[in-house]
């Protein structure tokens, strides 16, 4: 009973941070109409600039996290300027092929840069359990979970309250009625471009936190996926809703189906879940449906 | 297809055909000779990847169907293959069935596998389709990790005989790669007359706008599921060859970056066009191979590259190319080469 | 003179020639007309002046466009908008999953800070007295009466000198046309607004109008004061014949071009 109490409760934590990243992949997706297939590499490129700074060029933290976070942030926006700026007005499949391809690029620089070797990501957050009650927590996902909240309660006042927040969500809506009222679309796309590389950053402090990391935790890219689909691209609280549901759904099914599988069902899990929700609403649950009127 | 000038196609038949001049008999009997006599002019391991280009471009050919053709973007071609080389595998090594039997079963498991996300992409469009595909992914490498080690070998994979038709093995590097050919030229040809037909033009119809196309009348539901399931069918071919080349199969082998290659090779070739899926395959499969032979070279001589050179150059480059193609040519190698021939047209004429 | 179009010739993807020398003219606070046929390229006029054209791939190649006596041609949307020149597009275009107070909101991009832009949208709120009790609607359900209200609305939210607005009578009832025609009358008024209204229901655009231009095929060839048009025979037989009888075409079959869009072009 408690190990199920336990499962449960960490499911929903790591559900959160997994909604942190698909808050990344909805930021850019809302601006833009671009599903950015990257994000996972971005995150680990900011993980990369962390390590750089605090590692191995010896930086304080309070000087190494902020230009690790500046610095992806200027990745995202020349990410957007060079590459999908040229392809504005383009079909669906020229933006999948270039993100991935941008996916694949940044994958070999990373190799480049940083090797293949395990490299200990510093203790940004302290290390030291949470217990509450008789559960037992790792601090940097209750942190983790408790940044996402913020994130996304101050996203969703961004998006909903703000004049830039509203000219971006109108962009979302519609690029051509954003011009016509004077938004500068190029500048919306850029700045969520650039948000949404601050928020990879983020997501790879909280994630790999004093832990050991290679180029192959991009792949936490694609975990995140399920989370973002399935709360429908458009919705930053769908998200943390998203997030929680697959959260609470995998640690329930590690719970019960794991003894069965003999393990593994953590990774395939959320895909299932997904696959069923998109096909009962295939704008997933908080996505912007048509609305259609004659 | 343009004709040189002074070349008028005089029937039906003529328009239809593939080869309309006498140069262009030529240098298909001469690509066709090359191929057949590859394992004795052949040098180094010529006939080794030459053998991985024909079945990488069977499951090329597949993608280029399902995407370039009918617009469904799919992420889980490699997955589809990954199904027909356990169909094939499993029936193989389990029941000693004939090759004869096991490859095409091969490519029928994979284009029903396929044909659920054909359901799919009638309700699940755009980038939700292409994320729905990448589903395919996990759900295959769980699937056959975790079903009974009877059937698959779990985490060991299943281990083949060669293919034989009765005391003829296609045991050497020579055998398999006749057999390869003959079956790529076959799912080759396939596909073309598949394009010229009117599931080809139905499939355009549905990526060129598939509300449009069901007000003419084409069923949308069965075109976009047909598209699929083809193009699964080829993986599912291209899977149970190499189950029979290597003789051995097992779930890592499929993964997703394999998928994400293959759409490589479509953009760099040029969406849409069976030559651009066969230039594709073969420029991409040979700088694979040349980097896989001087990468090493080039990390000896600059060692602060590290080991895993190949790999980030590798990346480096496919990445770089699609992302090349998708902004300066999205139609890809088959548009420049068709500039290119143009101009050789009437050689050794110029204009 | 507001704005002036002298010969101006627009060609979209490079190829396709749409105006072919186009000159009209909007002084301050007057409305004036522009009729003509489907596909005779009202919409490309407009969208040449409101520097719209350039997302869809078009380009103003000839002749001169000046608005307050400054050529802009070249000019970026979102600079005109700050400058007073605002286009309504056609076809009721809200952006349907924000509220209305959010469209109206996002239309006030140009105002300097919030004060300014609340007391815009008090404004605009006396002008559409319905939408205050929408304000907090998606505006995706909105009638079709209602979401043109908020198109305007939300134009006006800009403070514009001018505003080019394009069918507004699109699929309304006659009723709901004379309520937004008498609106356009008052902002003008009150508000010494001016505006070039796109019109296919050309009887009661001109009993606005100071002054109505008349296109066919890209060139401009009529024009006149709006009573002079009323009383042409064939703006009679052509547009108001059609409309009052209810023969010929109907409002129903007004095209709907699929066109590439390259909004950032
Ligand atoms: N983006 C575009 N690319 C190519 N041609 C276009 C484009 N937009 C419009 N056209 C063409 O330009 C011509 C004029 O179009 P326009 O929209 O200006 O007409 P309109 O007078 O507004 O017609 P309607 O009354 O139907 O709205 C049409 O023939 C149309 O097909
Ligand atoms: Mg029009």
């Amino acid at each position: 009973m408690l190990s199920l109490l336990s499962y449960v409760a960490n499911g929903a934590l790591t559900g959160l941070l997994y909604a942190l990243i698909a808050m990344s992949f909805v930021i850019i997706y809302r601006s833009a109409r671009v599903f950015n297939f990257a994000q996972g590499e971005i995150v680990i490129v900011g993980a990369f600039l962390v390590w750089t700074f605090m590692s191995a060029f010896d930086l304080p933290v309070w000087v190494s996290v902020p230009l690790a976070l500046l610095s992806s942030l200027l990745l995202g926006v020349l990410i957007e300027r060079l590459i999908l700026r040229p392809l504005v007005g383009e079909e669906l499949f020229a933006f999948v092929m270039v993100t991935i391809g941008l996916l694949i690029f940044i994958r070999g620089v990373v190799l480049v840069a940083w090797g293949p070797e395990v490299r200990f990501f510093p203790a940004v957050l302290p290390m030291a359990a949470v217990k509450v009650g008789p559960l037992v927590f790792d601090r940097a996902l209750v942190i983790g979970a408790a940044v996402t909240l913020v994130v996304a309660a101050a996203a969703s006042w961004f998006f909903n309250r703000t004049q830039l927040g509203l000219e971006m969500t109108a962009v979302a809506e519609d690029h051509q009625i954003a011009l016509s009222l004077g938004i500068s679309v190029k500048r919306s796309i850029a700045v969520a471009w650039g948000i949404s590389g601050l928020l990879s950053t983020l997501a790879a402090i909280i994630f790999l936190n004093g832990k050991g990391m290679t180029f192959l935790a991009s792949d936490i890219g694609f975990a995140a996926l399920p989370v973002a689909l399935l709360a429908g691209l458009e919705s930053i609280g769908g998200v943390v809703l998203g997030g929680l549901i697959v959260g609470i759904a995998v640690g329930l099914a590690a719970y019960f189906l794991d003894p069965i599988f003999h393990g593994g069902v953590a990774a395939v899990f959320p895909f299932v879940i997904m696959v069923v929700i998109l096909l009962i609403r295939p704008t997933g649950l908080f996505g912007w449906k048509t609305i259609e009127r004659i | 297809m343009t004709l040189p000038g002074g070349v008028h196609a005089e029937t039906y038949q003529q328009d239809r055909a593939l080869i309309r001049t006498r140069w262009q008999w030529l240098w298909f009997a001469g690509f066709v000779a090359v191929l057949l006599l590859l394992p004795f002019i052949g040098i180094g391991k010529a006939v080794g990847i030459a053998t991985v280009i024909g079945i990488t471009l069977i499951a090329v050919l597949g993608l280029q169907l399902t995407s370039g053709c009918a617009g469904q973007i799919n992420m889980g071609q490699s997955a589809f293959m990954g199904v027909g080389a356990y169909a094939a595998g499993a029936l193989a090594a389990n029941l000693h069935w004939s090759f004869l039997l096991t490859i095409p079963i091969g490519g029928i498991s994979a284009a029903v596998f396929g044909a659920v996300f054909g359901l799919a992409a009638l309700r699940i469009k755009g980038f939700y389709l292409a994320l729905t595909t990448i589903a395919a992914q996990f759900i295959f490498t769980f699937a056959m990790l975790k079903l009974p080690k009877e059937w698959f070998g779990q985490s060991e994979g299943l281990r083949l005989d060669p293919a034989a038709l009765g005391s003829f093995a296609f045991n050497t590097d020579n055998r398999i790669y006749y057999l390869v050919l003959a079956v790529a030229a076959l799912m080759t040809y396939g596909a073309w007359g598949l394009m010229r037909s009117r599931t080809g033009r139905a499939f355009i119809a549905v990526r060129d706008n598939d509300n449009a196309a069901e007000v003419i009348g084409i069923n949308v539901f069965y075109y976009k599921t047909l598209a699929f399931f083809i193009g699964a069918f080829y993986a599912g071919i291209a899977g149970a060859l190499w189950a029979y080349y290597v003789r051995y199969v097992q779930a890592d082998q499929f993964t997703l970056w394999l998928s994400v290659w293959y759409l490589g090779m479509l953009i760099v070739g040029g969406m849409g066009s069976i030559l651009g899926a066969i230039i594709g395959a073969v420029v991409i499969r040979l700088l694979q191979e040349l980097i896989t032979v001087a990468g090493p070279q080039v990390a000896d001589v600059l060692p602060a590259l590290g080991g895993q050179f190949v790999f980030a150059a590798m990346n480096m480059l496919l990445g770089g190319l699609i992302i090349v193609f998708v902004i300066f040519e999205p139609r890809g190698l088959v548009h420049r080469w068709n500039i290119v021939k143009e101009s050789y047209r009437i050689w050794p004429f110029p204009h | 003179m507001l704005l002036e179009l002298n010969n101006v010739e627009v060609v979209y993807s490079d190829v396709i020639l749409v105006l072919k020398g186009v000159s009209l003219s909007v002084e301050a606070g007057q409305i004036v007309a522009l009729l003509g046929a489907n596909g005779a390229g009202k919409t490309t006029t407009l969208k040449a002046i409101s520097g719209l054209l350039r997302s869809e791939d078009g380009k103003v190649t000839g002749g001169s466009i000046r608005f307050q006596g400054v050529p802009i041609h070249a000019e970026e949307p979102q600079n005109l908008v700050r400058r007073g020149l605002v286009q309504v597009i056609e076809g009721r275009r809200i952006l349907p999953h924000m509220t209305v107070e959010q469209n109206l909101l996002v239309g006030g991009k140009v105002q300097k800070g919030r004060v300014e832009r609340r007391q815009m949208l008090d404004k605009v709120y006396g002008y559409f007295p319905k939408l205050v009790n929408l304000r907090a609607r998606v505006s995706g359900y909105l009638s079709g009466g209602e979401q043109q209200m908020l198109v305007i609305g939300r134009a006006l939210m800009a403070g514009p000198r001018l505003i080019l607005l394009d069918e507004p009578s699109l699929g309304l009832a006659p009723m709901t046309v004379t309520e937004i025609f008498e609106l356009v009358e008052r902002l003008r008024r009150q508000e010494g607004i001016a505006f070039l209204v796109v019109e296919q229901n050309a009887n009661v655009a001109l009993a606005v109008a100071d002054h109505g231009y008349v296109m066919e095929n890209g060139r401009i060839v009529l024009y006149g004061t709006g009573p002079e048009l009323r009383e042409n025979e064939d703006i009679k037989e052509f547009y108001m014949g059609m409309s009052i009888s209810g023969h010929g075409k109907s409002f129903k079959d007004v095209k709907h071009y699929k066109r590439r869009k390259r909004w950032l072009g």
